[in-house]
């Protein structure tokens, strides 16, 4: 199943106009290079912003070199943020990723808000998928400390793998939905696979204003914008996808609208 | 006493330009030695000088979900008129969130906390978006079990013109004078996409210590085509776009939606450990029809609160965060102005504040669906509503929203709209920080008048030796005079600075410490037997750009007898110079026999754009940035020396585009 979803991407990457649909595309064709070149990690020549793997791929055990408390992020910061984030005891052993793997599911990293008396602070957001928990690991990365905080809507960015899954949940259930007729009716072949079309997903969280979805928020959903080689985009403004059923929710259907 | 006028001694010989000399109430300010801390960021850092000598400087960086972020943010003004080095006017800003809901009801997004404009959403810059400098920006993820990353040019670093600044025009029969200045204004501005709509997140700092928010969106109008997710709208909640009729009875109609977009900016005027907030509003106090008499309010808001247009404020309602403990120059306490002339979705209710204030809190990220475990899910009202504290540290979330109804010529690509606010200092400075020399008096009451009472200290009679006898030996005692100058705003202080053949004379005082002769009385030394001896007044007062005149020469005989002077020549290269850069120009001063000494400027009609003194015959002169590209006519002036005679040449300096 990767292996054919990259070849797609690959046919996305020479269209050129990857638009919206880049969001995963460009990871994806950067792991297909990553496979293509040695592993040392030597730069992509192909696209100046294609993706790397970092060292051997692997979250750093020890602690990298240190930038200032409010610079950005270096990419060994944020791998080995992932890594104390993650080991930390605070996790559960129960926890699961959208994949439904051992571990949290790794949504972003960034710097606290707030300015942290000159320590380099970094924030790892994280979703148990297990028990529906967004975490908050607040990390010390000099001394390794990790201050945890959790809650329930927490739904920071959806991840590239969440993506990843909640276009295949919304093209395996989707009868009845907009987007499936209206690719149909474009391209002369039903949707079957995700790299027949270029897709953005965001978090999407009930606040009253549809029709349907009202566990979005408790549970973690995705909302998704689909858009085919053309570059015409497919109506998705019907259903959004519960990755933590694993359900397509139809938030409108039916609406006069 | 003597040690400050060999302080100021070095101040005149090292600009040998205008120096402004600080009173009481501005020596206050000096004193308030700001930020003298660095920033706490190292490489993404932004420090930049503009082309009228003011600075800006801050952290820069994009977040993931936030895109650009900009945290210390701080100006230095472009003299110490006002104060030394940089204060403090943000501790943050950035966006907290973009809302944007379609007209008919059928979707909206949350391109901030659901998508964000960082991670995978930033487009790397290119040298079609990005015309100054770009930073680069490093995105990391884990993804199929490896950590994997990029690094691209995703933060451009431009200085741009803002256009006329100032314009000021004094007309007294045939005589005018005109102040007109360019301005330029660093611009850091970061480039996301979210599907079919691309943003713009652009931060204008200008050189008047201005911050102009702009959120540009442009990218393409919610697509039709295949789709046409967002064509074929019922007509009341959208616009006709293209010529065609779809089929099926469908219409062209693109859907008109909002963008809700709420800035998050944390105050931090002059640091101030406490900050307060004040809203002004305006009545009118006459009956009508009598002239409106237009009376304004203001009130310092306690509390947390959001400003619903309307209810508890109107369209001239404005707001202001104010430091009660920093006060500019004049006393008056320093603040920083929000002007927001934008729309505000009324129909939700957190969108329906044009602004909301709530202390700065840890977990208040974003405007709606916060992200922070701290408070997860809350929104602005929610902030206000848990809010119990003073509103002493406030944060303003500012509402710019827009309401866009497409039009045809929104249709690919579309071109940029703008919501854009301003952060405006009000009172942070006695004057506007580029005030010129010349108007630099103007300040409360007073009058304008640069032609008959300029505000520099402007000689109008030389300064003159005066001595017993007419031929001067060792022992003679000389006395200068303080020749004449304006004085009709104010009268000088005047300090003496006496010159041996145009060079500082010095000797060593007590303790063997090199002084320099000042002072209105000098005796004759030996040193000084066959040279030329001038005396150089400086004349000053607080609040008056200083001046400063030399005599006429006293030949001093002895040794040898006085040598005749020679013509000098000059000789000006000139490289061409970029716009907005400053220029080096070398001039030689050639003078049969003499190693000319003296000063040359630069002179662009009257004004002056460059000096330097002379050494052995040869001057290299900076000059003032040119803004404007084409060729200059500039005029080399060279005064002469005792020995030398001055000159003068003419010279083209050729300004190319950057």
């Amino acid at each position: 199943m990767e292996a054919s979803r990259v070849r797609g991407w690959a046919t996305g990457r020479r269209i050129g106009l990857l638009a919206g649909g880049a969001v995963v595309a460009g990871l994806l064709v950067a792991v297909q290079q990553w496979h293509q070149q040695p592993a040392d990690g030597a730069h992509d020549e192909g696209r100046p912003d294609a993706y790397r793997v970092v060292g051997d791929g692997d979250l750093p055990t020890s602690r990298p070199p240190l930038g200032a408390p409010r610079d950005a992020l270096s990419p060994e910061e944020v791998g080995y943020a992932i890594h104390l984030a993650t080991s930390d005891t605070s996790i559960p052993t129960s926890t699961r990723d959208v994949l439904g793997k051992a571990g949290p599911e790794v949504l972003l990293v960034g710097l606290p808000d707030e300015e942290t008396a000159g320590r380099r602070i970094a924030v790892v957001s994280l979703y148990d998928y297990a028990a529906d928990r967004g975490y908050q690991q607040r990390v010390d990365l000099a001394s390794g400390a990790v201050t945890s905080r959790h809650a329930r809507g927490l739904q920071a960015t959806i991840s590239p793998t969440e993506a990843e899954v909640a276009i295949q949940i919304a093209i395996d259930q989707s009868a009845g939905l907009r987007f499936a007729t209206e690719f149909e009716a474009a391209q002369g072949a039903p949707l079957v696979a995700p790299e027949q079309v270029h897709f953005v997903a965001g978090t999407f969280r009930f606040d009253g204003s549809t029709l349907a979805g009202d566990a979005c928020g408790r549970q973690r959903c995705a909302q998704l914008l689909l858009q085919l080689p053309s570059g015409a985009y497919l109506n998705t403004s019907d259903f959004v996808v519960n990755l933590s059923t694993r359900d397509v929710v139809r938030i409108n259907a039916g609406a006069a609208r | 006493m003597r040690r400050l006028a060999a302080s100021l001694v070095a101040v005149a010989t090292a600009t040998s330009a205008l120096v402004v000399q600080l009173g009481p109430p501005m020596a206050e300010a000096a004193r308030q030695q700001v930020s003298p801390e660095p920033l706490t960021c190292d490489s993404d850092l932004v420090e930049k000088t503009l082309a009228n000598g003011a600075s800006w400087r801050m952290c820069a960086r994009i977040h993931p979900m936030k895109g650009l972020v900009l945290e210390q943010i701080e100006y230095r003004p472009p003299t110490t008129r006002e104060y030394t080095g940089y204060k403090r006017v943000l501790d943050q800003l950035s966006l907290g969130q973009l809302n944007v809901p379609y007209d008919n009801g059928e979707v909206q997004f949350n391109d901030i906390t659901s998508y964000g404009f960082g991670n995978e959403h930033l487009v790397a810059q290119s040298d079609a978006t990005c015309l100054g400098d770009t930073r680069q920006v490093s995105q990391t993820y884990t993804y199929q079990g490896n950590l994997i990353s990029r690094t691209v040019p995703g933060i451009c670093v431009d200085e741009v013109a803002t256009g006329l600044s100032t314009h000021s025009l004094e007309e007294v029969g045939d005589r005018q004078v005109r102040f007109a200045e360019q301005g330029s204004a660093l611009e850091i501005s970061s480039l996301s996409k979210i599907a079919w709509y691309e943003y713009q997140q652009n931060i204008k700092l200008d050189d008047q210590g201005q911050v102009d928010v702009g959120l540009g969106a442009t990218g393409d109008v919610a697509p039709g085509g295949a789709g046409g997710t967002m064509f074929d709208v019922d007509p009341s909640f959208g616009w006709p776009l293209g010529g065609e009729t779809a089929p099926g009875d469908r219409t062209t109609h693109a859907a008109s939606h909002w963008h809700n977009a709420v800035w998050k900016v944390d105050f931090g005027v002059d640091g101030g450990t406490r900050q307060h907030v004040e809203q002004w509003d305006y009545a009118n106090t006459a009956t009508p029809p009598l002239q409106p008499r237009i009376a304004g309010t203001g009130v310092r808001k306690e509390q947390a609160f959001s400003a619903v247009p309307g209810t508890s404020a109107d369209e001239t309602t404005w707001f202001r965060v104010l430091n009660p403990d920093s006060v500019n120059p004049d006393g008056h306490v320093r603040s920083y102005e929000i002007v927001n002339r934008n729309q505000r979705f009324a129909d939700v209710p957190v969108y329906a504040p044009s602004i909301t204030f709530a202390n700065a809190a840890a977990c208040r990220e974003y405007a709606s669906d916060n992200l922070d475990a701290g408070c997860p899910g809350q929104s602005v009202l929610d902030y206000v509503a848990q809010d119990t504290e003073p509103l002493d540290d406030p944060v303003a979330w500012v509402n710019v929203g827009f309401h866009h109804i497409d039009r045809d010529e929104d249709q690919s690509p579309m071109q940029t709209h703008w919501q854009r606010f301003q952060l405006v200092p009000r009172d942070f400075f006695a004057q506007k920080p580029g005030t010129p020399d010349q108007r630099s008096c103007i300040n409360g009451p007073g009058w304008i008048d640069s032609l008959d009472s300029p505000c520099v200290a402007t000689n109008m009679v030389l300064p003159r030796i005066t001595r017993a006898v007419s031929t001067p030996v060792v022992g003679t005692p000389l006395r200068a005079t303080t020749g004449s100058w304006n004085e009709q705003r104010t009268t000088w202080s005047y300090q003496f600075l006496w010159l041996r053949d145009g060079e500082p004379i010095t000797f060593a005082g007590p303790g063997g410490v090199t002084q320099a002769a000042t002072g209105p009385d000098y005796v004759v030394s030996k040193q000084d037997l066959g040279t030329a001896i001038s005396v150089r007044v400086t004349a000053s007062q607080a609040g008056f750009p200083s001046g400063s005149a030399e005599s006429t020469t006293l030949w001093v005989p002895g040794g040898q007898e006085p040598p005749a002077k020679v013509a000098s020549t000059l000789t000006v290269s000139a490289a061409k110079a970029r716009a907005g850069k400053r220029a080096t120009v070398q001039v030689r001063v050639s003078a049969p026999g003499r190693s000319a000494t003296g000063t040359v400027t630069i002179r662009r009609d009257q004004k002056v754009v460059g000096r330097g003194t002379v050494r052995a015959g040869k001057v290299s002169i900076r000059l003032k940035a040119f803004k404007k590209v084409g060729r200059h006519k500039l005029r080399a002036i060279y005064t002469g020396s005792a020995t030398v005679s001055g000159s003068q040449k003419r010279f083209t300096l050729r300004v190319v585009r950057r």
